[in-house]
């Protein structure tokens, strides 16, 4: 009786790791692969052709500086914290990738269908600001600090917009199951009622991935890499793979709140036998990864009181107003979800 | 000599001085102040014009209308 059951614990344990490792491999594989997207379409950008060498149209380049940055030593500063200098990026790493724990790659093709996903979501983009906190000051350096106070005080300010075009959409769908929110979109996707909200909440997850315009804590000019400067190595691999995965994660997020997630638009029906769910959902994925780098190519970075101002004094008012008007919309056409 | 609307025109010239000066500021109060008012006034407009809300759906069975009949001839009694 006890073998049996001991036999149980071990196959459910065994499953659910390769459960783990279905939704990994592939997320650390798009990962690497955004990239050599990114380099090749900012090549695109400015007219140049980007990395062409190493494999296929320079479809193995990512795979040759993982190895790169394997194989160099690594430097740890002789003041520094030591357990908190490797703990850091660990935990950046560790912190963005259970955030595709609970993603609905299609109808009940998730690894946990949790019924706070939201603010499951929302608390473990709040824990990654932890691990720029200790790579700025475990390294002893007064650039790695600097970079790592300036992200800080972002990540944390935007994060109340974030927080704030989130709740918006809470309200709308009247649940915070990722599920619930795709399914409530089958009429019609959020974008088109809540098209501002969307303009704010991409700004947002902008600047709470630390992506241009608002990159100004890792700007090469003047503090040479922000939080990260004396990280290298296989730990600055852990840092990189982090803000690849965060960008692919929010790009996920934003098809799955906005964009109708998995479902497809109701003009293309699918009468076939094969679901292509998880394949409309990569695809809108891969929308707005594609914006994340053309803002990259297009915008100049803000000065560092431009971006505080920009957050408190012109997007909070408005995400307040819409905090405002949405319910109150609801409530005056009675057509509240709840 | 101030007449009796000299102080809505002062009040309508403050508003538009804060509309130029801080415009984030001033459409972010009237938007939020839409909310609101439309709270006030649609609901009575639309019953007005004939609509009813709906009828909540039930969160639960309804009760029979007869009287309730103690079950018996079971094996766990």
């Amino acid at each position: 009786m006890i073998n049996n059951n001991l036999i149980l614990i071990i196959l459910n344990t065994l499953i659910s790791l390769i459960d783990v490792l279905l939704v990994l491999l592939p997320v650390l594989l798009s990962v690497a692969f955004m990239t050599i997207i990114e380099r090749k379409q900012l090549a695109a950008h400015q007219r140049r052709v980007g990395p062409n060498t190493v494999g296929y149209y320079g479809i193995l380049q990512p795979f040759s500086d993982a190895l790169k940055l394997i194989l160099k030593e690594t430097v740890i500063p002789s003041q520094s914290n030591k357990i908190l200098f490797y703990l850091a990026p660990v935990s950046t790493l560790i912190f963005s990738l259970l955030g595709w724990g609970i993603i609905p790659f299609g109808q009940g093709l998730t690894l946990f269908d949790f019924s706070l996903g939201i603010l499951y979501t929302l608390a473990l983009s709040s824990l990654g600001v932890y691990g720029v906190l200790f790579a700025g000051w475990s390294a002893n350096s007064k650039y790695a600090f600097l970079g790592s106070l300036r992200s800080t005080a972002a990540m944390i300010s935007y994060e109340l917009i974030l927080s704030s075009a989130i709740l918006i959409v809470i309200l709308l769908a009247g649940s915070f199951n990722f599920t619930t929110i795709i399914e409530s979109q089958e009429a019609i996707w959020f974008v088109v009622p809540l098209l501002p909200v969307f303009i704010f909440y991409f700004i947002s997850i902008l600047a709470e991935t630390s992506r241009t315009p608002f990159d100004l804590q890792e700007a090469e000019s003047e503090l040479v890499a922000g939080f990260f400067t004396e990280h290298s190595s296989i730990i600055f691999v852990f840092f990189f793979l982090a803000e690849y995965s965060s960008i692919v994660l929010f790009s996920c997020i934003t098809a799955i709140l906005f964009f109708g997630g998995y479902n497809m638009p109701e003009l293309f029906v699918n009468n076939t036998f094969i679901s292509l769910q998880a394949v409309v959902l990569g695809l809108k994925t891969c929308v707005f990864c594609f914006m994340f780098v053309w803002f990259r190519a297009t915008l100049p970075r803000l000065r560092y009181d431009q971006l505080i101002e920009f957050c408190w004094l012109n997007l909070l008012p408005v995400a307040v107003a819409f905090i405002i008007l949405v319910p109150c919309i609801l409530v005056a056409f009675d057509i509240a979800p709840y | 000599m101030a007449s009796v609307f000299s102080s809505f025109r002062y009040g309508y010239r403050y508003l538009q001085r804060q509309a130029h000066e801080q415009p984030v500021i001033f459409y972010s109060c009237v938007l939020g102040l839409i909310g609101p008012a439309m709270v006030m006034t649609i609901p009575p407009i639309r019953r007005k014009y004939g609509y009813v809300s709906p009828e909540r759906p039930p969160t639960t069975y309804p009760l029979p209308n007869r009287a309730r009949v103690p079950v018996s001839g079971y094996d766990d009694e």
